[in-house]
């Protein structure tokens, strides 16, 4: 099943995880999606796979990178009425501080959506959605999902 | 590891341990390619595993950003010429084309500034055609601070 028609589906159900199996490397590498108070959350399964550093038992900052440009999208094609599947251009990311060993979340703003591009910013979080542990935009270019 | 010069391959060998030692470099199954003066490369094999989404098929950008920051990092200690412990501060990633997941998917980054405290690196990552002709898949900007207190172990 193409990508748009399952997101149909999964925006009625109000059910984003449904998603998740349409995009393998997100799933593999332990990405979830829910909805939590009409905002798209995501979230990274602590796993030893995406520790980077194991002196410092600290997150690899890719794994980190490939959470915030997943809920980028994520949420673009959530957000987004008549939305064609994103491509990313360029993307990012700050990181503010080390990743723990700890389940981590994101979400996504979308600061605008225009007809061939849209802007993101997104931000990481651990224990304290205040206290984010990571920060990223990113722009897409906007284009017919491919028949 | 005397900076900047021609690294031993006792040397590379212990920058290939580091890199084999980050869990997450191991599943994405990234080795070091080589490293001499300022230049480090490192590659991974590319899989279905990696694919971003079904309906295009193409490489999820994260597996960019995880070899990018890896070979970023590397290049750090390649410059110092010591296994100190690096964060990375930021990193920009242009995707200059998209990339089917198949074959292998190659880094080379380098250090061109060094102070006590910060490291400023540039990256490219690229696939390798039959006739080995590189072509640009991304392009990385990236700051470390460098953490003197803290040597890392290979």
């Amino acid at each position: 099943m193409k990508v748009l028609q399952a997101l149909a589906q999964a925006k009625d159900a109000n059910a984003p995880q449904s998603l998740l199996q349409h995009f393998p490397y997100a799933e593999a590498i332990g990405i979830s999606a829910e909805i939590k108070d009409g905002t798209l959350v995501t979230h990274l399964a602590f796993d030893q796979h995406i520790i980077g550093d194991l002196g410092a038992a600290a997150l690899q900052g890719g794994a980190i990178s490939t959470l915030l440009e997943s809920t980028a999208v994520l949420a673009l094609l959530w957000n987004v009425e008549k939305i064609q599947m994103p491509q990313l251009m360029n993307h990012a990311v700050e990181y503010l501080s080390s990743g723990r060993p700890l389940p981590t979340y994101a979400r996504a703003e979308i600061t605008r959506h225009g007809h061939q591009i849209a802007n993101v910013r997104t931000i990481a979080w651990q224990e304290d959605p205040q206290a984010p542990i990571a920060a990223a935009h990113a722009h897409f270019l906007l284009v017919p999902e491919a028949k | 590891m005397s900076p900047s010069a021609v690294p031993t391959p006792e040397q590379l060998l212990a920058l290939d341990r580091l890199l084999r030692l980050s869990p997450h470099n191991s599943f994405l199954g990234m080795k070091l390619e080589s490293a001499k003066e300022n230049r480090i490369s490192v590659s991974l094999p590319m899989s279905e595993k990696l694919v971003g989404n079904t309906s295009e098929g193409l490489l999820h950008g994260g597996v960019v950003s995880s070899l990018l920051d890896t070979s970023a990092s590397l290049a750090v200690m390649l410059r110092l010429g010591k296994l100190i412990r690096v964060a990375t501060l930021d990193m920009r990633l242009d995707y200059l084309r998209s990339a089917k997941a198949e074959g292998t998917l190659h880094a080379r980054s380098s250090c061109y500034r060094l102070t006590d405290q910060m490291a400023f690196v540039r990256g490219v990552a690229f696939t390798v055609d039959d006739d080995g002709n590189e072509d640009k898949i991304a392009k990385a900007a990236a700051s470390f601070l460098v953490i003197h207190q803290q040597r890392v172990s290979s």
